[in-house]
């Protein structure tokens, strides 16, 4: 059966070598372009590029940024001592103001308020926490102010016979300034661990007695300052502490029992984060207020004992979120660089094709 | 002059030389009409596919590579992707001959019969017979109701004396057990030379 056979089969092939004369003749058959892969599959290609893109690039964005902040926190406790020791010596309001933030303007000042709510107090209210801490930094040396944390590790080696006497001299260390044991325990009469809490003044005093006790084999000192989250966990509760004001006020004008309902809601949220924050502040000025000495103890020949530290499961989580909202949040930061110098490239393509086909 | 060239070899020339795509479309046209004849059971859209086929491939000529289906594969595999769009819209697409500036042809009465004798429709027939008689009875008289006869499910489901989930199930596998038979049954397309 030969193709002539049906009209329109070879109508087609007249058409169709038309066609390919017209298209031979009007332009040259472009070189072979190398096969693409499917479509969805450069899609993919393209958005994951351009979300890795947009990754490093934000991560290239925030790290200074990053750095800059940790640099900021450093100096914040440096940059407060020396904002008080100028409000010590000439006593100047904007001064204080810059200490107390300017986050609800108005709001009287009350420092004994303050210092119930600083230093755990269950009845703290009212409004000015935070003057209350200028007001006590203008009178009290600037080491008030500065939140530090100290803790302390020391491994000692003790002479033959002696770990019993040595032991004991631990506790009366820290019964002599004033602290107390907080734990101990002991392996087979040789060797064993000692943490005690002393307050934060007799820190060095106690280390040099300690070291006093025989043949320092570690030793490990560490200050944490906290006093950038200590002002904001300030300042947060004067914020909250003025809107239960407020909300006090706004219940006393309550008519409905629906207003009266809504109020309260209100009210109980606020008291609840009052609490939580009061929580934290007490936290922070308990580990401020007393240092914490680990004490490994054992006598000369006796391997030393470590303490293993199980990796901790939820702080695990913790930065595994903390790291996953890193990773997105560096995207996102990214998206906002990559998106428009994209968009421009297309943009300049897009002319520089035309221009070149004009000119052709 | 073509006679020689291989059917890959016909489409890389076809590059330069638009005769050798005459040559390709002489050896394959009539095939590849009867392969969309026999699925459509519609002489004007296999017609129309046929044509929409080969303008594809040639304005495609240029990706072709030879990657072991050959030449023959390469333009079935075009043709079934028309033939599945056409399922789909109801329609033969127009694209490709469009940018061609290719007309659409219309089907005369003669080449309407000759098309429908590629069809064969005694051997489709045959074919159909014989896979139907490979169903199950109950495929077999759940197919007849409905497809044959019209009839709705709840009907079928009656006369089956079964619900209608079982009524459209059997149908339902009835269908894919002939497709895959017929298919079976050598309607496909032909190798040719590559």
């Amino acid at each position: 059966m030969s193709t002539g056979s049906i009209g329109y089969v070879e109508t087609v092939r007249e058409d169709l070598l038309d066609a390919a004369w017209r298209s031979t003749m009007s332009a040259p058959l472009r070189a072979p372009r190398r096969r693409l892969p499917p479509r969805r599959w450069l899609i993919a290609a393209a958005t994951a590029l351009t979300l890795t893109a947009a990754g490093i690039v934000g991560w290239l964005v925030i790290s200074p940024q990053r750095a800059s902040i940790r640099a900021e926190n450093g100096s914040l406790a440096q940059n407060l001592k020396h904002l008080v020791a100028g409000a010590s010596t000439t006593p100047a309001p904007s001064d204080q103001e810059k200490l107390a933030g300017s986050a609800v303007p108005g709001a009287s000042p009350a420092p004994a308020e303050f210092g119930d709510a600083v230093s755990g107090g269950s009845g703290a209210s009212g409004s000015g926490a935070v003057q209350g801490v200028a007001a006590r930094a203008s009178i009290n040396p600037i080491g008030d102010l500065s939140k530090v944390i100290k803790t302390a590790n020391l491994s000692i080696v003790v002479g033959h016979d002696t770990f019993g006497d040595r032991f004991t001299r631990i506790g009366d260390i820290a019964d002599r300034l004033g602290g107390y044991v907080q734990s101990s325990s002991t392996t087979g009469g040789k060797s064993g661990f000692v943490t005690i809490r002393i307050p934060a003044r007799h820190f060095q005093s106690a280390l040099r007695s300690l070291r006093g006790l025989g043949r320092v084999d570690a030793e490990r000192v560490r200050g944490n300052d906290v006093t950038a989250q200590y002002v904001d966990l300030a300042a947060r509760l004067r914020i909250a502490l003025a809107r239960r004001r407020v909300l006090f006020g706004l219940m006393n004008k309550a008519v409905s029992i629906e207003q009266t309902i809504r109020v309260q809601n209100a009210l109980d949220d606020v008291q609840l984060r009052i609490e939580d924050l009061q929580g934290e502040i007490n936290f922070l000025n308990d580990r401020v207020s007393e240092a914490t000495i680990r004490v490994s103890i054992r006598e000369v020949g006796v391997k030393r004992q470590t303490t293993t530290t199980n990796p901790s499961i939820p702080n695990a989580f913790d930065r595994a979120v903390a790291g996953f909202f890193s990773v997105i949040a560096a995207v996102i930061v990214g998206l906002g660089w990559v998106v428009p110098t994209l968009a421009l490239l297309v943009v300049l393509w897009f002319v520089v094709t035309r221009v070149r086909r004009r000119l052709a | 002059m073509f006679e020689e060239l291989t059917d890959v070899e016909l489409l890389f020339r076809s590059r330069e030389d638009p005769e050798a795509f005459a040559a390709f479309y002489e050896r394959h046209a009539e095939p590849l009409l009867r392969f969309f004849a026999r699925r459509t059971l519609d002489p004007e859209a296999a017609a129309e596919l046929m044509a929409e086929t080969f303008a594809e491939a040639f304005a495609s000529r240029a990706r072709f590579r030879d990657r072991g289906q050959g030449a023959v594969g390469w333009l079935y595999g075009i043709g079934k992707h028309q033939l599945s769009h056409y399922f789909r819209r109801g329609q033969v697409d127009a694209r490709a001959r469009r940018r061609l500036g290719m007309l659409e042809r219309t089907v005369s009465t003669e080449d309407y019969e000759r098309i429908e004798e590629l069809i064969d429709f005694e051997q489709v027939g045959r074919a159909i017979g014989q896979a139907f008689s490979l169903l199950s009875e109950d495929q077999r008289e759940a197919l007849t109701l409905r497809v044959v006869e019209g009839r709705s499910y709840r009907e079928v489901a009656e006369t089956l004396r079964c619900t209608e989930e079982t009524a459209r199930a059997r149908v339902s596998r009835g269908l894919k057990r002939l497709t895959r038979t017929l298919e079976a049954a050598g309607l496909e397309p032909e190798p040719g030379r590559t």
